[in-house]
Order: structure tokens, then C-alpha cells, then sequence
């Protein structure tokens, strides 16, 4: 796995353990940073009609809305789940991040159900469209964001996706070994699973730091 | 310009990440259009502006490939000056040829750029000696792209009488009306194919949840209805699902894509040029897997080697996961 | 022509694009040319190569017959020439002085320089198109039924020395392809289809999956459902330069009161909301649309202001 290849598992995981401010935030702050490094990319997402997308990964209890056109595009968890919004995207967290890194076909996604698309269809093709034409990598923004410690972190996210993906095919197994009784982590990996979320929880604090000192430099006259 | 192995492999560029990641995997040359109506994928966030189009031919020729550019939709009336314009943009940006389709825009290029190479467009849907040559004989074409209407051998009848190349469709989503001849969509949502460069635009497209399954809605039309296991198509008009003598069916064509991966040795003996990969308005991922499997089966081939099985990569990337030679094999009709 | 005041426009009748039976066939055509009040009448088939032999054994007699009756006949072509002998049909129909509408590209190659009607299966969407036409021998265009009134207008202006001609009733053809859907529908193939098109005289509905009518298939056409109705519509397109106005032969429907009914509001001895109350009791629950016309989805019927 590359170092910027996207950890479905322990994203999905990390995400899940998010209290929704913090997750709030933490996606406000990888837009703001993305906008820097895809200048033009913002500008065509600002060109596009004003619409509301609602992006709902079907393996995370969050539902968020994704506002493009007129401005900047803004990113905000909906608390409540049900604000309106145009249109609908719905997924699994993997496939949707998978295509807005262009690495997943979006009509391949959709025609094999892996995505589910309702509302203002134009919307939807206007973001897929502009989305194409420029390369972004999840990963590798969210992690730049840690500044000096991006390297160290990635390191982090490969292992601990390793150590996700091992618990997740464990968890199949188990669940296949025992059919409809209920599964339960082995021991081993639960306590690999206690590890990860604390270091999840650390990186989450690293986060809320992170984003009080964003703040505070958004105050100082731009370098 | 680096010389096309076995036969020349023409991707689909609809932005210009997937104009790179097309030359990246192995095309020998792109097609692209700009971002109006003058080409027949306008779809919304699609395309290239003038600088753009600039880069992407700069990009493709520092490494010896090639770049057409589509201006292959047909004006409507009092509108023409939007097409000459992209003629000459494209004539400006370094175009290595334009692929035209229109009778008045054809005759506009031939005699404002006689030496820029003029492509004559599926959308003409010329697919007899005499319709060709005639597209010859009045505009100069180098190049006629073949309608995905001929069996193999009938592709070899006709290349065998042609003065110009011959370029035919390898991979992607099929229509099954005659190119540049049909309403269907602009019948149920007052865009036309044709002159708006656009098949079922997006805006007009709802999908509705219906029960348990899922209902496409093209403007006011009702095109089809998903049961929840049933792999879902876009509401095209011709793959739509209709009703005669009381039951549904596709009646047109099922939503199935156009894999001709397995007859590149009957194209090449039929006297192809080039091989076309359907799909500008896919995305980089697609461009990536398509044209990297073909890649890799026209090297093997130019080097006399078993081509790669490259069938389950292929596969998926089409329309509801299912794939036909259609016209090619005889019986289609 | 006088640009001044726009002389009144002809009523032409489209080739009958269905497959009827050549006595079926032949008898509409007598009665056409012995009691319809039409100027132009074109024959031909337009949409299946396999069905042209029927009707060759009756076209003499029926082209003769209109002749006598002062109608103009014309010859139209398939959408789809492929065939070498399809192709010297054609030349040999110039040849013996017919005037062709040529409703495929490589029509107007066999034509070239001399005089030939434009059918409306050619891509005639603008003035570039229009004038390499002409320039290739045209003498009348029958513009494609996509095109708007403004589209019309300016093409209309721009041919003052041509004739234009406008489709204003009957189901509009939308779609050709080499595969043939009414074998499909019945569960055949094109090469054995048992000629199952003639079993549907007026067309075989394709509906929605909810109910409602959409497509009419016509062997390898596709077809609108509704019958385009242009009534109210005719005084503008006239004033705009429209010199033909064209009925396409519906089965379901006497095209000699529909060319009658059309010819008193074209001459205005007919109120057009008056006509159209009429012909909607003529043609019985079949839709009216007109929404190309007025810029909308051709399915569409705009009622009047």
C-alpha cells in the first residue's frame, strides 16, 4: 500500500469515534487546505449553479452537507440528518473518498449499486465532472495538514490499516464460523482494537490543536 | 510523433486529468472537445477552455502522441459563428486534426484550414463507399470514424474500397440509433443530441425511489424501473425499458457496453486504421483501466505474443457490467 | 417569389413511412390522387429496403394516376442507402426525369447538380448546411422535424430562392437504426422478420412502464407517439417564408379531410381553434404535440395563449 493510498477501514473506524464537532471541523480544515493546493479546481467548483449535496456514507453514522457553487464550497456535519438538501449521494465511505480521488468510476460505481445517487442528478455530474479535472488524494491532504509529523502519521495510518484490515477479515471469519450467532472480536484483536482507538483519539486531539492554531494564523496578516 | 503499434489506440478525454492519464497509460492519441455545445459530450463540469486544450496538446505532443479535437455537434441556425470558432481554436491550440460531423462546418474548415486534418465524425454516421468519398471528395477527410453499425466483414468490404482511413469503435457505451440521426432525447426533453451536444442531460435525469426499487425519470418520460437486485442503467432513450403487447423489455438494445478486445486481429485484417475508446464523459480511473488493458494487448500483438487476458478488467468498466461485440458478430440486427 | 407577400403555401404528402399492403397501399394512393386537395404528393420507401418490392408492381400506375390528377409526385429514398443496387435505383429514377428526395447523404452524391428535394433525414440544421446543399443542386428543402420556429424562420429567410417545406401533421419519425425493433418486438430478426410491420398499420406502441403512450416503432424507425398538429401555427410559418406544408399519412386517420381541414386554415377560410377541435374528433385518443415547434420537448403539446 502506498503512503497516501486512502485507509478505507480506519478511516471508517476513526470516523466513528469522531464526536461530530471535532469531525466538523477536521473536514472544514482539509477543505480550506485542499482550496490551497487546487486553486483552479476551486475556482471550477465555484463556477458550478449553487447546490447542496447531501454525502451519506452508509458505514458511518454521519450524514454531511457539501454546499458548491457561488463560493467556496463548504462542508458541515447535519446533526439533525434530515436538512434539505437537492440531491443525495450515498455509499460506502471507501467507494465515495475512491471517487473523489477519481480512482472509482463513478458510472461503474453507480451501475454496480455501489453508489446510490437521488435528487438533482446535474448537480451530482457537475461535482463528478469538475472533481475529474484535477487529482486530489484524501489521504495525503488530511495528513499534510499534521505539518512535520505527516510523514510519521502516514506510517501510523498504513499499520493501522494493516492491523484493521487483519481485524476485519478476522471478524468475517468469525462470523462465517459461527453463522447467525452473534460476532465478537477475538481477544487478541480487541485489545489491538483498544490500541488503535486510542491512537485514533490521539490524533483526533492533534486535530482540535491543530485547528485552534489555523485559527489563531488566520488572524495574523497572511505571509 | 511516435509511431502506433499495431493499430492506433484513440482515448476519451473529458477533462484534462484524463487527457494525462490517457498518454500516461499508453494512448496514442486523444480526443477531447471544448466546454460548449460545439462537441457531443457537453455535460456539465466536462471539457476544455482554450487554455486548457493549449495544455493538453502541449502535454501529448512532448510525448509524441496526438490530440483531435470534436467539434462534431451541428449548429443550429444563426448559430454557426460558435463552431467556426472552435474550428479555428482548435486550428490555434495545435489540434493534430478536427473531427466534424456538420455539412456547412466541414465546408467552413476545408477552406479556412485546408492543411489542418479534417476527421469525419460517427455522428455523420457515413458508413457506405459512396457517402465517404463524397465526404471526400467536398471537404477533404483523412479519416472516416465508422458507425458501430457493421459486422467485421463488412467493415473489410468497405475499408477495402476507401480513400481515406478507417476508424472504428473497440470499447464503450453503444448507441443504437443511426449517430446524428436521433431525437429520442430531445423528444422528451427539448435538448438535442444533435445541437446541444448532450443524450439525456443530467438536469432532466430524476431517479425516484419507488417501493422497493428505483424508478428513471428523462424529463417527463419514464424510461425505466429498477427492481431492488437489478443492476441500474442511466435513462438513455434507446436503453430504456418499454412496454409492447403488455410487457416490458429493452426493446432497443440492452444496457450493455461494446467490447471488441477479443477482434483486434479480425480489425487489423479488415484493414483498420484506428481503434476508438468510447467514454468522455467517464473519468480518469476508466480512461486509466481502459486504455492501459488495450495497451497492453496491442503491444503483445505488435510483438507477436499472446495477448493478455484482459477481459475481467475490461469487463466491469462497462455499462451494467455486461459487454457485447455487438454489430461486429453477425445476428445483431 | 415576391418577398412582399409570401404566396400561399402548397400542401405536399409525405411518403407513408408504414408497411401496408401494396393493394391497401395503392388504393390510398388513388383515392389521394382522385379526391385530396394536394399539390405534392412523394412516394418511396423510406425506412426498410425489404419492403420496396411489394409496392413495385403498383408504382407506375400509382405515379401515373397522380400525375393525371395535376398532383406533382416525387420519389423519396431510403434513410439508410447501402446496397450498390439501392444506390443505381436512384440514379436511374433521375435518369428517367423523376424529381428524388434524397433522405440519406449519399443520395445527394448520386444527385449531385441536378435538381433534388432535401428530405428532412438529412442533417439540415443550419445556413452552412443549407447553402452546401443548395450549392449541390436542392431545389426545395423539407427541414428536420427537431427545428424550432426561430430555426426555421432564419433558414426559411435565408432560402428566398429555394422552397421550404415543414412537416405540420402526423407522427414525427425520430430515430433510424440498422437494427430493426418490430422483428425485436415480435421476437425476430431483421433477416427473418417475417414482414411482421405490416401487422401494425398505424405503428406498434413502445409505452412507459407506468401506462402512458411514448414511441410508435415502425420497423426500423422510431416514431413519436402523438401526431403533430400545426394549425394555429401555419399563418406564422407562412409569413416566415415556409413554402410547403407537408402531411405525414397516418392509418388511423383520412388524410383527405385532414388535407382539406389543413388547406382552409392555410388559406384562412378556417378558424385554426375551430380546425383543431375538428381533427381531434377525426384522429380519435391519440395525443397531439407540437413542443419542437415552440422550442419545448418535441412530446410536448403548447396549447394556445
Amino acid at each position: 500500500m502506498a503512503d497516501t493510498a486512502f485507509p478505507a477501514t480506519l478511516a471508517t473506524g476513526a470516523m466513528r469515534l469522531l464526536p461530530s464537532p471535532l469531525l466538523g471541523a477536521g473536514a472544514a480544515l482539509l477543505l480550506r487546505r485542499m482550496g490551497r493546493v487546487h486553486p483552479a479546481l476551486f475556482r471550477d467548483l465555484a463556477a458550478l449553479p449553487p447546490t447542496t449535496l447531501r454525502i451519506a456514507p452508509t458505514d458511518l453514522p454521519h450524514r454531511f452537507l457539501l454546499h458548491i457553487g457561488g463560493g467556496p464550497p463548504r462542508l458541515r456535519i447535519d446533526r439533525d440528518g434530515d436538512t434539505p438538501a437537492d440531491s443525495c449521494v450515498k455509499g460506502r465511505l471507501e467507494s465515495l473518498v475512491a471517487l473523489l480521488e477519481g480512482r472509482l468510476d463513478s458510472d461503474t460505481a453507480f451501475f454496480s449499486r455501489a453508489i446510490t445517487v437521488t435528487g438533482d442528478t446535474a448537480a451530482v455530474v457537475g461535482l463528478r465532472n469538475t472533481l475529474e479535472r484535477d487529482g486530489l488524494e484524501v489521504m495525503a491532504e488530511a495528513t499534510a495538514l499534521l505539518g512535520p509529523l505527516a510523514g510519521p502519521a502516514r506510517r501510523t495510518a498504513r499499520r493501522l490499516e494493516t492491523v484493521s484490515l487483519r481485524i476485519r477479515a478476522a471478524l468475517a471469519e468469525a462470523h462465517a464460523a459461527l453463522h447467525r450467532t452473534p460476532p465478537a472480536a477475538p481477544a487478541a484483536e480487541a485489545a489491538e482494537l483498544t490500541g488503535l482507538r486510542n491512537e485514533v483519539r490521539r490524533l483526533a486531539s492533534r486535530l482540535a490543536r491543530l485547528e485552534g492554531k489555523r485559527r489563531h494564523e488566520r488572524e495574523e496578516p497572511a505571509a | 510523433m511516435r509511431a502506433p503499434k499495431y493499430l492506433e489506440l484513440v482515448c476519451p478525454a473529458g477533462t484534462p486529468a484524463a487527457l494525462r492519464a490517457a498518454v500516461d497509460a499508453g494512448a496514442d492519441t486523444v480526443y477531447c472537445g471544448f466546454r460548449d455545445a460545439t462537441n457531443a459530450r457537453n455535460y456539465p463540469g466536462l471539457n476544455f477552455d482554450r487554455e486548457e486544450m493549449r495544455a493538453g496538446i502541449a502535454y501529448a505532443h512532448a510525448r509524441g502522441r496526438r490530440v483531435l479535437v470534436a467539434v462534431n455537434t451541428f449548429p443550429r441556425a444563426g448559430e454557426t459563428g460558435l463552431w467556426h470558432q472552435a474550428v479555428d481554436t482548435a486550428a490555434d491550440c495545435g489540434a493534430d486534426a478536427v473531427i466534424l460531423a456538420d455539412l456547412g462546418v466541414l465546408d467552413y474548415a476545408a477552406r479556412r484550414h485546408p492543411t489542418l486534418r479534417r476527421h469525419l465524425s460517427v455522428q455523420a454516421a457515413a458508413a457506405n463507399p459512396l457517402a465517404i468519398d463524397f465526404y471526400r471528395e467536398r471537404f477533404g477527410i483523412s479519416r472516416v470514424v465508422l458507425p458501430r453499425v457493421l459486422a467485421v466483414g463488412e467493415v473489410a468490404a468497405l475499408v477495402a474500397q476507401l480513400k481515406v482511413e478507417a476508424e472504428v469503435f473497440a470499447f464503450g457505451s453503444l448507441g443504437t440509433m443511426v449517430e446524428g440521426r436521433c431525437y429520442l432525447s430531445s423528444y422528451m426533453t427539448g435538448r438535442s443530441p444533435s445541437s446541444d451536444g448532450v443524450c439525456a442531460p443530467a438536469e432532466c435525469v430524476a431517479y425516484q425511489e419507488d417501493g422497493d426499487g428505483l424508478r428513471a425519470c428523462l424529463g417527463t418520460a419514464m424510461m425505466n424501473r429498477f427492481g431492488p437486485d437489478e443492476p441500474r442503467s442511466y435513462p438513455t432513450p434507446c436503453k430504456g425499458r418499454f412496454v409492447t403487447h403488455g410487457s416490458p423489455s429493452y426493446l432497443f438494445e440492452e444496457p450493455i457496453g461494446l467490447n471488441a478486445s477479443a477482434i483486434l486481429p479480425d480489425l487489423k485484417a479488415a484493414g483498420v486504421t484506428a481503434l476508438k475508446i468510447e467514454g468522455r464523459q467517464r473519468g480518469r480511473a476508466y480512461v486509466t483501466e481502459v486504455v492501459s488493458a488495450f495497451r497492453a494487448i496491442l503491444d503483445a500483438l505488435a510483438e507477436g505474443r499472446p495477448p493478455p487476458r484482459a477481459a475481467a478488467r475490461l469487463h466491469a468498466l462497462n455499462e451494467g457490467g455486461q459487454e457485447t461485440l455487438s454489430a461486429y458478430r453477425s445476428g445483431w440486427r | 417569389m415576391s418577398a412582399a407577400q409570401p404566396s400561399t403555401p402548397k400542401l405536399s404528402l409525405g411518403p407513408l413511412l408504414y408497411h401496408w399492403p401494396a393493394e391497401r397501399r395503392r388504393d390510398f394512393y388513388y383515392r389521394i390522387a382522385d379526391e385530396a386537395d394536394l399539390d405534392v404528393v412523394t412516394l418511396g420507401e423510406v425506412v426498410c429496403a425489404k419492403r420496396e418490392p411489394f409496392f413495385a408492381d403498383c408504382l407506375p400506375g400509382v405515379i401515373d394516376r397522380l400525375q393525371a390528377a395535376g398532383k406533382q409526385v416525387v420519389i423519396a429514398t431510403l434513410a439508410l442507402l447501402t446496397t450498390p443496387r439501392e444506390l443505381a435505383a436512384i440514379g436511374e429514377l433521375a435518369a428517367a426525369g423523376m424529381t428524388v428526395e434524397a433522405n440519406d447523404v449519399t443520395a445527394v452524391r448520386v444527385l449531385a447538380g441536378q435538381p433534388f428535394v432535401a428530405g428532412p433525414l438529412i442533417n439540415l440544421f443550419n445556413e452552412g448546411s443549407l447553402e452546401f446543399l443548395l450549392h449541390e443542386g436542392a431545389t426545395r428543402v423539407v427541414l428536420p422535424v427537431e427545428l424550432s420556429e426561430r430555426s426555421i424562420a432564419i433558414l426559411a429567410a435565408h432560402n428566398r430562392d429555394g422552397e421550404t417545406e415543414v412537416q405540420v401533421f402526423g407522427r414525427q419519425p425520430l430515430a433510424i437504426s440498422m437494427r430493426c425493433y418490430h422483428a425485436r418486438a415480435y421476437g425476430l430478426h431483421k433477416d427473418s422478420c417475417q414482414f411482421v410491420c405490416e401487422r401494425d398499420p398505424d405503428g406498434l406502441p413502445a409505452d412507459q412502464m407506468d401506462g402512458r403512450g411514448l414511441l410508435s416503432i415502425n420497423g426500423t424507425q422510431t416514431l413519436s407517439h402523438g401526431y403533430l398538429v400545426l394549425l394555429r401555427e401555419l399563418a406564422g410559418l407562412r409569413d416566415a417564408g415556409v413554402s410547403h406544408f407537408r402531411l405525414s399519412p397516418q392509418a388511423g386517420t383520412d388524410m383527405v379531410g385532414v388535407a382539406a381541414l389543413v388547406r382552409a386554415v392555410a388559406d384562412g377560410a378556417r378558424d385554426p381553434a375551430e380546425a383543431e377541435a375538428a381533427l381531434r374528433a377525426m384522429v380519435g385518443p391519440v395525443p397531439f404535440i407540437n413542443g419542437y415547434l415552440h422550442g419545448r420537448e418535441g412530446m410536448a403539446w403548447v396549447p394556445a395563449a
